[in-house]
């Protein structure tokens, strides 16, 4: 659901801005055209180009007429020179000035199309040739004329009669190319200017479906890079989100993995670290509620031991004293009765020492020193045990509670001690080392160790695997550690030993020393 | 709907100038077949007349339809006229399928291009002569043909590519030129545009043709 919420938004927005500027773009882009459109088609410069168009034809209308007039005095004098018997087969005259034509082709041909005279003045140049019917259509004409030939301004052509031979002129003129080229251009750029005015609106169409075809595709790539974007961000965020009602509803094993190191990645790493803090001050102060809920008990039982002991222990030795030893017998076993009266109100009386120490467990008494030191002086009174230590120099001196670490130390020999007997031999091994703001403190044995069953209960008070014993050492181990600050775990396996971690912070200490 | 059109009458000039009209359908029994001869008004208008006078060729179409009165259609043509003028020469050309006449000025160009003579429809042997006949005859003409309109695209795309030799900034991008042929690719079909006259009927008997 928030998934859905957050990645709609994010879309929306991607698609909001994605379409924000399509309307004064369009309008904008509509505009510009309608303008440039205004600027290009107005009516003068539509008169303009028609005009000169017009000249165009008007100056090709003037190169018909000369044309024409050469045409009508060559096809004169050919007449006339021909009527004359002046020529047979020859060359014609013509003017070698030429200021409309840069080429003038003529060719006098009789009625079967047979050239009698020809002539050619201006730049190299071919004419074109023509064919038997095409001379046939032209011989019949009865006055000079133009006769079309192509749809362009480059070539002329004009036909004239020679009644003497009963022939006819052609003439061929080849025109300026500067006019030719010119007049292309005109014609042309005032067809395409009427073709836009008659495409005004199918170009205007062209423009805007363009406009279009272009967005679109940009739209919905952005929505895509949105979609993709909305999906990285909220995925991590569900997770989150999944993470959060999986712990709410009592996993607190559970973990957000994330592996980015982005924002999200960082909240993730933190989120993951509040849990684990959060995780460990309830298991304190469960272990706390509980731990206080034994005290009472203890407290309670050792008061309640403690008060009958003194009258039982007097009586007993009233017994005895008033015992007047005529009943040898009576008076041996009076003696082994008393004798384990005694031992068992020794056993009662170390039992409402510990209860009563368990239960007092007064404040730490911290100093500076040198846990390293501590250790070392621990293990020389364990002489008979084969001890290892591997201490890290680079511990430094911390703010403890030496005398109650020490019971920790011992504790810790003790029970190894035990553990190496019943399995009749083994080592222990102690180190010490230096990991970022905690030192670590770990003490192992390869005694007979203990099983995962009881793995589970050793930090219980009362719960122990020795034959003798209260079983609260390790409640007050993990009791005093916890009040360092730190925490203890164990690892074991049965037959093969066991290893305590103590992890003790260093921060506290350094502050305190500073301070 | 018959000659259904995409007419593009919105033009201005379109409402300026008098609308094309059929003037007359005369449907006649020719050499055992139905032909039609069709006149046509106002083809010509002062802007047609201008964009053709400028060398630009313009097309003239002439649908028409033949079908038994409220049944069946018999046979449906298209007719397309092409006319254009040789500013150079003076001269029209009107080309119909392989058929070109060229003529030497507008009014017989008019004349020609306005009259459309003994167009065939169907045998008469596939005709009754008790039945009613109904003839729908609709023309127009579009000052632009294909082929105009496919030279302005190249026209656009030539613009754009003189501009890209100029060798300004969008030249790098290519994105201009694109623009370009996707502009003249959407104006460059074959669109019909121009003038279209309303449609004429005309009912008639096979018996009193002449």
């Amino acid at each position: 659901m928030v998934n859905f919420r957050f990645q709609t938004k994010f879309m929306l927005a991607t698609l909001l801005i994605t379409l924000l500027p399509v309307v004064p773009l369009y309008f904008l882009i509509d505009k510009f055209y309608q303008t440039s459109i205004e600027v290009g088609l107005n009516p003068q410069v539509e008169g303009a180009l028609e005009g000169a168009a017009g000249m165009s034809q008007l100056l090709f209308a003037h190169y018909k007429e000369a044309l024409l007039e050469i045409v009508e005095a060559q096809a004169q004098k050919t007449d006339a020179a021909h009527a004359d018997s002046k020529i047979g087969q020859s060359t014609l005259s013509l003017p070698t000035d030429l200021s409309l034509f840069e080429a003038l082709d003529l060719r006098a041909l009789d009625r079967q199309g047979n050239v009698f005279a020809a002539g050619h003045t201006g730049i190299e140049w071919r004419a074109p040739a023509l064919s038997r019917s095409e001379i046939a259509s032209l011989i019949d004409g009865s006055s000079a004329r133009i006769v079309p030939h192509a749809n362009s301004p480059a070539v002329l052509m004009a036909v004239a009669p020679i009644p003497a031979q009963n022939g006819i002129l052609i003439a061929f003129a080849r025109t300026n190319p500067a006019f030719v080229r010119s007049s292309h251009q005109i014609v042309e750029v005032n067809q395409m200017f009427k073709t836009i005015g008659l495409l005004r609106d199918d170009l205007r169409q062209g423009f805007v479906f363009a406009f279009f075809i272009v967005y679109v595709p940009i739209a919905a790539l952005s929505l895509l890079v949105g979609y993709f974007f909305a999906k990285k961000v909220t995925a991590p965020m569900q997770i989150l989100a999944d993470g959060t009602q999986k712990i709410a509803s009592g996993d607190w094993q559970h973990r957000v993995e994330y592996a980015a190191q982005d924002e999200l990645g960082q909240l993730v790493t933190a989120f993951n670290r509040m849990v684990e803090e959060v995780k460990t001050r309830q298991d304190r102060v469960v272990q706390l509620e509980k731990m206080t809920v034994w005290r009472e008990m203890a407290r309670v039982l050792a008061h309640e031991i403690k008060n009958p002991l003194t009258p039982i222990q007097l009586t007993v030795q009233q017994l005895n004293d008033k015992y007047d030893d005529k009943n040898s017998a009576y008076g041996l076993l009076l003696k082994e009765c008393t004798d384990i009266i005694n031992d068992e109100l020794q056993n009662l009386q170390q039992l409402v020492r510990e209860f009563s120490e368990f239960a007092r467990m007064p404040k730490l008494q911290k100093t500076t020193g040198s846990l390293n030191e501590l250790i070392a002086e621990t293990a020389r009174r364990y002489r008979d045990l084969d001890i290892t230590t591997k201490l890290d120099s680079e511990v430094p001196e911390m703010l403890l509670d030496f005398e109650k670490m020490r019971r920790v130390l011992i504790n810790f020999f003790d029970n190894s001690r035990y553990s190496i007997h019943e399995k009749g031999s083994g080592a222990i091994v102690i180190t010490t080392q230096k990991t970022g703001e905690m030192v670590l403190l770990r003490f192992s044995d390869t005694g007979t160790g203990i099983s995962e069953q009881a793995l589970a209960k050793i930090f219980e008070p009362h719960f122990s695997t020795k034959k003798s014993g209260m079983g609260l050492g390790l409640a007050i181990v993990r009791n005093i550690v916890q009040e360092h600050g730190g925490s203890i775990r164990c690892n074991s396996e049965l037959g093969r030993g066991a290893t305590f971690d103590i992890e003790l912070p260093m921060n506290a200490v350094a502050e305190q020393i500073v301070g | 709907m018959l000659l259904a059109w995409q007419s593009v009458a919105s033009h201005a000039w379109a409402v300026q100038d008098a609308e094309v009209r059929i003037k007359r359908v005369t449907p006649r029994v020719s050499q055992a077949r139905l032909a039609v001869t069709i006149e046509i008004e106002n083809l010509f208008s002062e802007k047609i007349i201008g964009t053709i006078r400028s060398g630009l060729p313009s097309v003239v179409f002439v649908d028409i339809e033949l079908a038994e009165k409220g049944g069946r259609r018999i046979a449906r043509q298209r007719i397309v006229q092409s006319i254009s003028y040789d500013i150079w020469q003076e001269r029209y050309t009107i080309e119909r399928d392989t058929l070109r006449r060229t003529l030497a000025n507008f009014d017989s160009m008019q004349q020609a291009s306005s009259t459309l003579h003994d167009i065939e429809m169907s045998a008469l042997a596939q005709l009754k002569g008790q039945l009613s006949y109904v003839l729908t005859v609709q023309a127009g003409i579009s000052p632009i043909s294909g082929r105009q309109s496919q030279k302005f695209s190249s026209w656009l795309q030539d613009s754009d590519e003189i501009r890209s030799d100029v060798g300004s900034q969008e030249r790098a991008s290519g994105f201009q030129l694109n623009l370009s042929k996707l502009v003249s690719f959407l104006i460059g079909g074959d669109k019909r545009r121009g003038n279209t006259s309303p449609e004429r009927r005309i009912e008639f008997r096979i018996s009193e043709l002449k």
